[in-house]
């Protein structure tokens, strides 16, 4: 009920910005520079769906609009913990990372800038990209993940549209969080072989931010957004590469957001809080039994790593014919075989293309094959990667850990600040209540109050 | 009992402090290694075997290249924009 008048509010907050800038959008739109050339062949030229670059000082610009939204989720989230200013912020992130700055450039995309440069020795990132891939993980690294609570133009739009957000079972949110892995690692590998930039090229709101997309993007973007009304943030938390890297952070992070500004009472108010379900709640006293099997889980397991890894680099390594088909020379060289040979009867507008350029057809087969080789040897190190990944998720589901109260999963709390307004310590500080009517919440739920009494046992 | 939790608390602690630090030299690192790699990024005449945008080049303002000339007119094209904006 809560999140449902919240929700409204958001939405309806979020068409009045959008109504606002919508004038102003049409400055920024796309720029075509000479009238479009009318082809004999009845080919059409798409219309430009990339925006103009900016000039230098204006990309400045963005990078310190980065930093003070940063500075101020984090202060936000940290200080004032308050939700409404942090919705606030968010909303400006989307208007203006999002709509007015086309979601380019974005932090999760400078992963393909940067793995690119790493492999490549002749590309220079721009500062500027190097800027928004380093600077909202150094502020998770102390901070947590504030960069998704109110920066992230693609987090923003899926918050919007949070209405009625059900749990997702713990065993099918630790199945889906291996998606982002792979997609990382997909990526990464896409970018090594010069295969292109993928999480661009399928980003699901970049169609909305463009006001222009491909009809299947389309329709992807708006499915996850209307998927993203009953499960909330969906992108963030089951598909953004970046969520793996900041997930990595902010279990680092040296100053984390707490539910509670001051202690716990497990009076449970806050346990249904959290519409992504990074809430850790106390855990039973039979675990403490059960040492002896964990031990010979643990052991097991780390005996299986190596085989996890071996495993997953052998499949993946595979599937290099299908995966090194998504570069273009390796489908180019493959439809030339197939017109040569007659299995494909009608000549591509590449195909035609490449032959008028008189390159030799040896040279494009050598590419081809070297390209294929290049993922080969990259389906190692990927599979190696998700068998790696799925050994030490499988190694940590087997750590039991203790868990006194109720408190945030660093790794995945995505600082939004929801859970604050729940605890009534919260209202303490707020001076909303008295220290006693507190703590009376917590002796008021007999649940808690018999785990108390076992806790002080 | 306690001592024990206490000596494990710490010992996490200081895990995730070295992780941290490490984590943080690795970002000056990287930031630094891509950096400098622009100072020394132009690309001389048919050099380039980047399959990527030009928009997205930090060389682009001094590459050479013929297939980086429309990108390179766009900006200037982008910078006449901005200036007849104000
Ligand atoms: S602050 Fe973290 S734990 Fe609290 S509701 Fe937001 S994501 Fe969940």
């Amino acid at each position: 009920m809560r999140f449902c008048s919240r929700s409204a509010k958001t939405v309806f907050l979020l068409v009045l910005c959008f109504l606002l800038f919508l004038p102003s959008m049409n400055l920024s739109q796309t720029q075509e520079r000479f009238p479009k050339p009318d082809f004999q062949s009845g080919y059409t030229r798409p219309d430009l769906l990339t925006p103009t670059p900016r000039s230098q000082l204006l990309e400045y610009l963005d990078v310190l609009v980065l930093l003070v939204a940063l500075a101020l989720a984090t202060y936000f989230a940290h200080k004032l913990r308050s939700r409404r200013k942090l919705f606030v912020l968010m909303v400006f992130s989307l208007i203006y990372f999002g709509f007015f700055r086309k979601g380019c450039v974005c932090s999760i995309g400078a992963i393909q800038n940067v793995g690119y440069a790493i492999f490549n020795s002749g590309y220079a990132v721009p500062l500027t990209v190097i800027i928004f891939f380093i600077l909202p993980l150094v502020f998770t690294l102390f901070f947590g993940r504030t960069f998704c609570a109110a920066v992230c133009p693609l987090g923003a739009v899926q918050d919007a549209v949070v209405l009625k957000p059900t749990k997702v079972p713990a065993w099918l949110a630790e199945v889906l969080g291996i998606l982002p892995y792979i997609y990382l690692g997909l990526a990464v590998l896409f970018v090594a072989t010069g295969a292109g930039f993928i999480i661009c090229q399928y980003d699901p709101f970049i169609g909305f931010f463009r006001f222009g997309a491909s009809f299947n993007m389309m329709i992807f973007g708006a499915s996850i957004l209307l998927l993203g009304t009953v499960v909330a943030r969906p992108y963030c938390r089951f598909l953004c590469p970046y969520g793996v890297l900041l997930n990595w952070m902010s279990r680092l992070s040296r100053w984390h957001v707490k539910i509670t500004p001051t202690e716990c009472n497990k009076c449970r108010l806050c346990e249904e809080s959290c519409p992504f379900g990074a809430i850790k709640t106390p855990n039973e006293p039979r675990y403490q039994g059960s040492k002896e099997k964990t031990v010979k889980s643990l052991a097991a397991l780390l005996v299986m790593l190596p085989l996890f890894i071996g495993g997953g680099g052998w499949i993946v390594s595979r599937l290099d014919e299908s995966l090194s088909r998504q570069h273009f020379t390796v489908s180019l060289a493959e439809q030339i075989l197939l017109e040569e040979r007659g299995e494909s009867t009608v000549l591509t507008e590449e195909t035609k293309a490449y032959r008028a350029s008189g390159k030799p057809r040896e040279e494009l087969f050598q590419e081809a094959v070297s390209i294929q080789e290049k993922f080969r040897l990259g389906g190692w190190f990927l599979g190696g990667f998700i068998g790696l990944i799925l050994g030490l998720k499988l190694l940590n589901l087997s750590v039991l850990r203790r868990q006194l109260e109720y408190d945030v999963d660093t790794g995945t709390c995505l600082s939004c600040g929801r859970c604050f307004a729940y605890c009534p310590f919260e209202h303490v500080r707020l001076g909303l209540i008295t220290p006693e009517e507190a703590a009376a919440q917590g002796a008021r739920d007999p649940e808690a109050r018999e785990k108390n009494e076992n806790e002080n046992v | 009992m306690n001592f024990k939790i206490e000596e494990i608390e710490n010992r996490r602690e200081f895990l995730k402090k070295s992780t941290r630090t490490l984590a943080l030299g690795g970002f000056v690192l990287l930031g630094g290694f891509l950096g400098m790699r622009r100072s020394d990024g132009e690309n001389s005449a048919s050099s380039c075997a980047l399959n990527l945008p030009c928009r997205d080049c930090a060389s682009l303002s001094r590459c050479q290249e013929p297939r980086a000339l429309p990108s390179k007119q766009n900006e200037d094209f982008a910078q006449g924009f901005e200036n007849e904006k104000r």
